[in-house]
């Protein structure tokens, strides 16, 4: 069922047993689970089914550290989120993600990678791709012609990637939600505050708010944030008038600790013989990535960072994305993005654009992905200048340490030393990677548009905003889905872990509804 | 980066520790001296790179490290056996070969002007430049 907030009588009481806030990878995956239960689900998306550009400027916001996108066009504001511009590239967290590291500050989950597996299988099926098996040997039975370099496993690794098509979620999904008898979604409804118990124990309700200059009042038993890890930050904080330094914000953690992957050119691989590497291509349906065992990331103190390759002829052409992404309007980002990438094919392949496989190639640029140390410096806060709707706008305080920069610099010893064992070729770092003391980021560094960790999850409430189960420390029936839970960010694109961490809370949410039932017969 | 057009290589495979079968084409006379040719390094860069990376590795060198010594460490074979300068050049750069294997099987390589490259083939990129003046 769906309602246009706009629509509905100024002052509208809704009410439900669930209420999701935010209709993207998150939001939906949760409601899809909930279809045909017996419960009332109440799904709010603060934009419609299209983009629009007043919404969007909903997620205005300014940068006072590391440069960064603008925050405008960093993440969708319309039904099915920023699944309608994602790249589609899935693959899951290591077990060592999950680990307390003891040379990674701030490491460690409640959890452990085999507790999302099934929830990862699950999740497959929602952004279509393959089986969920990611073993080097399936895929290369799936397709003889991936060959993997020589490189000695037990230090360097070929990390296995799928593909969505990409599903985009507010296409894919729209009908099956709009269509679900117990799924009320209500479009034009911007969460602006939380309201709670005297003393926020229990949510007790939302406020939304719209263009249309109507406000509305949601109850439910449990309240779902969904809205991606800064906008769950903003309404957090902004929600004190109950409590002071906001809602799950008692030990002054909420907003810290944002992440991102660091994205950014850094080495090239110089082969002896011409190979075109079709394992590590994009290709359709997988890739792979070299990756560093977990045991050589414990020896030499590293970060879990991945290597990519691309075509030096080809990515030489290519412009840094921090570059080309810097249009407030994400339309226009993604289009000088997409521009930069075509051009590049162009001016290296004769014109055959989406040829991304040479067989003469004999030189790759290798792209690092890579975790950012949990750090509570970095950090999305509240500015004092309010959006339309009156909720303050966010400031990203993003912060880099040395650790990023000596990992990545170590990652390509590794693949280097490797590569060279193998006679295969030879590696050579870029010029900012050279100098060992060096730690400042060259203006080319990136990120992922992966935003993470700002309400990250911990068994401990003075280390962490929620606990394994996703619920935030001190509040009864308050959750939070999605990369804002993330403790530590791993080297991978964060879209197939959000869906797994919802479907795994949309179970545990089910179970407390359940069981909320038969205490209330007992 | 070019890639080195007087230099044509036929490597088996520096894995496999065969003997590079070679046509120096460089006109730089200190480049027939397998001692000063780092043969897998040639195949990728040219001879301007591996006198960049020669000159900064021989920065990094203990002071007065001079000539000489370096030819000889380069004369020792990964047993210790000292070879003659003399020696035909198919077994200089047999043995450079195994030892450049040796360095990166024992991690024994250098970090120069960006590149991970093992420790015998770095020395050759400064015996190159010593030889070159």
């Amino acid at each position: 069922m769906h309602i246009d907030a706009r629509e509905l009588e100024n002052g509208s009481l809704i009410e439900g047993d669930i209420c999701i806030i935010g209709a993207g990878a998150a939001g939906i995956s949760m409601a899809l689970q909930y279809i045909n239960t017996p419960y009332k689900i109440i799904l709010l998306e603060g934009g419609g089914f299209d983009y629009d550009d007043k919404v969007q400027e909903l997620y205005v916001g300014k940068i006072t550290g590391q440069p960064y996108y603008p925050l405008k066009s960093a993440r969708l504001h319309y039904f099915g989120g920023t699944t309608g511009h994602w790249a589609g590239m899935c693959t899951t967290f290591d077990a060592i993600d999950f680990t307390k590291r003891s040379w990674v500050e701030h490491s460690g989950w409640p959890i452990k990678r085999e507790d999302l597996d099934p929830f990862y299988e699950r999740a497959h099926k929602i952004v279509e791709i393959g089986p969920y098996n990611y073993s080097l040997d399936y895929w290369l039975k799936q397709n003889p012609s991936f060959v993997p370099l020589p490189l000695d496993s037990n230090v360097v690794w070929s990390k296995m990637w799928q593909f969505s098509p990409p599903t985009r979620f507010g296409k894919k999904y729209k009908d099956v939600i709009v269509n679900a008898k117990n799924i009320h979604l209500y479009t034009y409804a911007n969460a602006v505050e939380i309201r709670g118990n005297e003393n926020v124990s229990s949510i007790t309700s939302v406020t939304v708010k719209n263009y249309a200059g109507k406000t509305h009042t949601v109850k439910a038993k449990y309240f779902i944030l969904a809205c991606c890890a800064i906008q769950n930050t903003r309404l957090l904080l902004s929600s004190n008038k109950q409590a002071k330094a906001g809602i799950g914000n008692d030990n002054d953690l909420v907003g810290r600790f944002f992440m991102e992957h660091l994205e950014i050119n850094s080495a090239e691989l110089w082969l002896h013989k011409p190979d075109p590497l079709k394992l590590y291509m994009l290709n359709t349906l997988a890739r792979a990535e070299l990756a560093i065992h977990p045991k050589k990331q414990e020896e030499f103190q590293m970060l879990n960072g991945t290597a990519s390759l691309s075509v030096l002829e080809t990515a030489k052409k290519r412009h840094p994305a921090i570059e080309t992404w810097s249009k407030e309007d994400p339309r226009e980002s993604l289009n000088n993005l997409h521009e930069s990438d075509n051009n590049a094919m162009k001016k290296s392949f004769y014109g055959k654009i989406n040829q991304l496989i040479s067989p003469d190639a004999s030189a790759y640029q290798l792209f690092t992905r890579i975790e950012q140390a949990p750090n509570p410096s970095s950090r999305v806060m509240l500015d004092t200048e309010k959006d339309y709707l009156g909720v303050p706008k966010p400031i990203l305080h993003w912060v880099l340490t040395p650790q990023e920069k000596r990992s990545i610099r170590m990652l390509y010893k590794l693949i280097g030393q490797q590569v060279g064992l193998a006679g295969i070729g030879r590696i050579r770092m870029m010029e900012y990677l050279q100098d060992e003391n060096d730690d400042s980021w060259p203006s080319f560094t990136g990120g992922g548009w992966h935003h993470m960790g700002t309400t990250r999850m911990s068994d401990d409430p003075k280390k962490g905003v929620v606990d394994a189960n996703c619920k935030i420390h001190g509040v009864d029936n308050l959750f939070v889905a999605g990369s804002s839970c993330y403790a530590t960010g791993a080297a991978v694109n964060p879209t197939l872990t959000v869906i797994a961490l919802s479907l795994r809370l949309s179970d545990h949410v089910l179970y407390r509804m359940k069981t909320d039932k038969l205490l209330s017969h007992a | 980066m070019n890639r080195r057009a007087f230099v044509q290589l036929s490597l088996v495979g520096a894995a496999t520790l065969s003997v590079p079968l070679l046509t120096c084409k460089s006109r730089n006379p200190a480049m027939k001296n397998p001692l000063a040719f780092p043969v897998f390094l040639a195949g990728i860069c040219d001879d301007k790179t591996i006198h960049a990376i020669g000159e900064t590795y021989l920065k990094q060198l203990p002071d007065g490290f001079s000539k000489n010594a370096l030819e000889k460490l380069l004369l020792t074979d990964i047993s210790g056996n000292i070879l003659q300068p003399s020696s035909p050049k198919s077994l200089l750069f047999e043995m450079l070969d195994r030892k450049t294997h040796n360095d990166f099987e024992k991690e024994d390589t250098v970090f120069v002007k960006g590149w991970v490259l093992s420790k015998t083939e770095a020395c050759q990129c400064v015996f190159f430049v010593l030889t070159s003046k």
